[in-house]
């Protein structure tokens, strides 16, 4: 605020010393700035349905008009959720799938019948908005994510990832009131209603909080979901998906100084871990360690490797004063990956997230796939 | 063509608004000659009320009410595989 009275007092003073040129030149800035920015709106279609949303809803709390509430309802849901989803953090693949809403127009109600597949969903009124969001988010998840494996994944693990999912879903739009009410009246409830569901729950959320459940877990499952499209349940899928979930479960529960596998190498899976987190290390051995736990990894014919780094000390105390530096080798150590082994960036992900300890960290997610 | 590949990308959800369940269900089932509609996931009678979504699968309509449990299930099994 005060930074802004400062530019105005100093625009002032050159108004004062040059004239109103000034102003004018002044006053054609602000204007294409706002111009730049309805134009972005414009050309982002999920902006502009949002926009779309709000004066629609202006235009129902002054009139309202049926038709303005449903098209405010029907705007601000697929703006929001739209918007959200793109702020989920995942590989390159956004999951789930945009949302397109579309209303049964008043004068086709009598008269509407849905088609092969088609999902009919009925909103409410626009001032239990939170309740429409949460429910159309809840049919997308359901339909768009986990393609491929649900066959395979027992039900309680099931409605842990697509609990969790939502969760995210619906915290990206950040707007309180909607998530609340979700977790209020979704998620704690069926929460509490199933032992396993609670412990697959439990370990799901270990994983988000180290930001490993859209970023890695995620994209995982939804390349198992490829891999073994068309094939037949077995008892060996099954274990490998939830083994997988075991495994990263260790690596989010992980403690400083104890050691957690790092490669998890099954038919179907196989995928290995760097983390990049210890400070003492990293700058006491440099980068070595990592290089070679990197080529112990390509000999093993790991089909996806994600190099985690976690600034200061990962899972410990951290030092400040080597911060920099330790990011100064982080940044050597992938030049030397991507230098040095055949392989591709998939993905680069820079996040904060939690640790074991409740404190913040900035952290990389980093996936290679290597080029045998 | 903008308008096919936005379409491809997109999951669509039908929507209708809750003041006009009543005319919609009532013209469906006369339509489709079913007696009553039911939940598909636990078997109560769907009204006016207590509707939440329906969907055709294999040519049958199939409702669900506004349990959230039911709500869910009937999700789950519509689901693109």
């Amino acid at each position: 605020m005060i930074e802004v009275l400062n530019i105005l007092l100093e625009i002032a003073k050159l108004i004062k010393k040059y004239g109103l040129i000034v102003l004018v030149f002044f006053l054609f800035v602000v204007l294409f700035y706002i111009v730049g920015y309805f134009f972005s709106i414009l050309l982002d279609e999920d902006k502009s349905d949002l926009w779309r949303g709000k004066v629609y809803k202006f235009l129902y709390k002054l009139t309202k008009k049926r038709d303005a509430e449903k098209k405010y309802i029907a705007n601000d849901v697929a703006g929001r959720v739209n918007l959200a989803r793109k702020q989920m953090p995942f590989g390159k693949e956004s999951i789930p799938k945009a949302l397109r809403v579309e209303w049964i127009d008043s004068g086709q109600v009598e008269s509407y019948v849905p088609k092969e597949g088609e999902l009919v969903v009925k909103l409410e009124s626009a001032e239990t908005q939170e309740k429409n969001i949460t429910s159309l988010a809840q049919a997308l998840v359901s339909r768009t994510a986990l393609v491929g494996i649900r066959y395979i994944i027992s039900k309680p693990l099931e409605n842990a990832i697509d609990l969790n999912l939502i969760k995210k879903l619906l915290s990206e739009i950040k707007n309180r009131a909607i998530l609340d009410w979700y977790m209020r009246n979704e998620y704690m409830p069926k929460i509490v209603q199933n032992k396993n569901l609670k412990e697959w729950n439990s370990k799901i959320v270990e994983i988000d909080e180290r930001g490993l459940f859209t970023r890695l877990l995620l994209v995982e499952l939804d390349s198992y979901g490829k891999k073994i499209a068309g094939r037949l349940k077995t008892t060996e899928m099954e274990s490998e998906i939830e083994n997988l979930i075991e495994f990263l479960y260790k690596i989010a529960t992980k403690t400083y100084g104890v050691d957690a596998p790092l490669d998890y190498i099954t038919r179907n899976v196989k995928i290995g871990v760097l983390i990049v987190g210890e400070t003492s290390k990293i700058l006491s051995y440099g980068i070595e360690p990592y290089v070679h736990a990197f080529i112990y990894k390509l000999n093993k014919k790991i089909e996806a490797i994600y190099v985690l780094s976690f600034s200061k000390e990962f899972l410990g105390e951290h030092d400040e004063k080597n911060s920099k530096a330790f990011g100064e080798i982080q940044t050597f150590l992938q030049q030397k990956i991507e230098q040095d082994f055949k392989v591709e960036r998939d993905f680069e992900l820079a996040y904060s997230c939690i640790d074991v300890n409740g404190r913040e960290r900035k952290a990389k997610c980093i996936r290679y796939i290597p080029i045998y | 063509m903008e308008e096919g590949r936005v379409m491809d990308m997109k999951e669509v959800i039908k929507i209708v608004y809750h003041k006009e369940v009543g005319n919609f269900l009532e013209s469906l089932i006369r339509h489709e000659k079913l007696g009553e509609a039911t939940c598909y996931i636990c078997g109560t009678k769907v009204t006016l009320e207590n509707f939440m979504a329906l969907t055709r699968k294999s040519g049958r309509i199939l409702f669900c009410c506004n349990k959230i449990e039911c709500y869910r299930s009937f999700n789950d099994i519509l689901r693109n595989e």
